[in-house]
């Protein structure tokens, strides 16, 4: 499985990415909305993990950019807290969103489960 | 109303407001405290580790769960905060009575341990509704548990309910003692009788002076009554 | 000489993790979950410094701090504190406290502050057995 991850914070993106290494599962990773339409633009990717809140772009803005080159990713969302506004954002693009701070193997089983349906 | 009532209330709003936010900002700075001494710990253990000590690797585990366990404590917290952020996003709504007083009871959870005491729910058999401000409601309570929590019995525990009542509902607040009318707020509290008039709400304590009553009507359900 | 140290604080993980930490480092550290139970331990131990969180449930630290200070004047103590205000700073200093610091600790100043402790007390209890050395040599006749 190959992933993209796109969180403006540096911190977390690069110890996912590592994380997701060490457990058998390449993943790429930017911190911000142009690098990541690069990365999507030059290799293919099963599933894209977005921040819903970005300072450039938000998430949701990002998927629909992605869609329209890479018609086939799949997507799911990262929020701070599970307020109204994010879930309904989530339901609404029919997507997943999974709440900061992350568990790891959620993380994980919810791509599994985004990827093979 | 007069205009001196509103801005008492917008007051006491405020004062709530900072209170709850002071001890939430603590709490979650006790978690930090706690994860920077396990990573200080983790820093320790592999430098001990590359001077050749032995060292039982398992503790790296083990307290890096201690880490994510201090995480999830936090986010709780953090959890709180927002609902407490946004329960000011509307100023009339029908809301789930036991649920709220929950709600409350979690933000003032710290406050009742450094006063030595427990805070608990009593189940109600039903749910109990009442259509008002939540915010107003949050505040109403939170000041009952202060005014409980002074007036706590030796068994240091105080249980709290809500029950329908004829024209809306009653909070009460069990395990006290020496409680009696009139009901005397602290210094800080003042602003609370103009919250209470402003909803149609009063206090009262039970003979013995072993539990506090705050009886709010549901003006929906009492206009609703008059046409009927 | 290994500095005796008393941490008192009523969150259990963070007093047992910087006790281990500080016991890495040289120091004899014992713990305490409240104030009641440390004054008891001072009052039984000859400890160099108590570092005690000012936000306790039950007996607050200012409490502590001066209970402290009247058994046993020699004891430095170091209060710790969630957030740390000039009002705080003030008054823990006015109490007798000897240094003031925010949580999260920064252990190297901690220990800094705690060798020095040390250190002021060792030259103290020196003077003060001097002096009544003095007093015994130059005292009145038998």
């Amino acid at each position: 499985m190959k992933v993209l991850l796109v969180d403006d914070e540096e911190e977390l993106v690069t110890a996912l990415a590592e994380r997701l290494s060490f457990r058998g599962i390449d993943a790429d990773w930017s911190t911000s909305g142009n690098e990541a339409l690069k990365l999507a633009r030059a290799h293919t990717y099963d599933v894209a993990v977005l921040d819903i809140k970005m300072p450039n772009i938000s998430g949701i803005d990002l998927k629909k950019r992605l869609e329209k080159m890479r018609p086939d990713m799949k997507y799911i969302f990262l929020t701070g807290h599970g307020s109204e506004e994010d879930f309904r954002a989530g339901s609404a693009e029919a997507s997943q969103y999974l709440v900061k701070p992350l568990d790891i193997e959620v993380l994980i089983e919810t791509m599994r489960e985004v990827v093979e349906p | 109303m007069r205009s001196a009532d509103w801005r008492a209330i917008a007051r006491e709003e405020i004062r709530f407001f900072g209170d709850v936010s002071a001890a939430i900002s603590h709490e979650i700075n006790n978690r930090m405290a706690v994860i920077n001494e396990k990573a200080g710990l983790l820093t320790d253990l592999s430098v001990m580790m590359a001077q050749g000590r032995e060292i039982d690797v398992d503790r790296f585990e083990v307290q890096s769960k201690k880490i994510v366990d201090q995480v999830r404590l936090a986010k709780e917290t953090i959890r709180n905060l927002n609902r407490f952020a946004h329960s000011v996003d509307v100023e009339h709504t029908r809301i789930e009575a036991a649920e709220l007083i929950e709600f409350v009871v979690a933000l003032y959870a710290r406050k009742a341990a450094t006063a030595e005491a427990t805070l608990c729910l009593f189940e109600s058999p039903e749910s109990v509704t009442i259509s008002s401000n939540p915010f107003f409601l949050e505040i109403l309570i939170g000041r009952s548990i202060d005014i409980a929590l002074s007036h706590v019995d030796e068994a240091r525990t105080v249980t709290i309910g809500v029950a329908a009542a004829k024209e809306g509902i009653t909070v009460k607040l069990r395990g006290l003692a020496g409680l009696t009318e009139p009901i005397e707020y602290p210094e800080e509290h003042q602003e609370v009788p103009a919250l209470l008039e402003c909803l149609g709400a009063r206090y009262r304590s039970e003979p013995e002076g072993a539990a506090l009553l705050l009886e709010i009507p549901d003006k929906e359900r009492m206009s609703q009554g008059r046409t009927a | 000489m290994t500095e005796k140290v008393l941490l008192v604080d009523d969150e259990e993980e963070f007093v047992e993790t910087l006790a281990e930490r500080m016991r890495s480092r040289g120091m004899e550290v014992a713990t305490s979950n409240s104030g009641g139970d440390a004054l008891d331990l001072v009052d039984s131990e000859p400890y160099d410094v108590v570092v005690l969180d000012l936000q306790m449930p039950g007996m607050d630290g200012i409490e502590v701090l001066e209970r402290i200070k009247k058994r046993k004047p020699d004891i430095q103590v170091v209060l710790l504190t969630g957030h740390a205000t000039v009002e705080k700073g003030v008054e823990a200093m006015k109490h007798g406290a000897l240094e003031f610091l925010e949580k999260p600790i920064d252990l190297s100043k901690l220990s800094e502050v705690i060798q020095k402790a040390k250190a002021e007390k060792m030259v103290l209890v020196e003077q003060d057995t001097e002096e009544r050395i003095r007093e015994i040599l130059h005292g009145k006749s038998w």
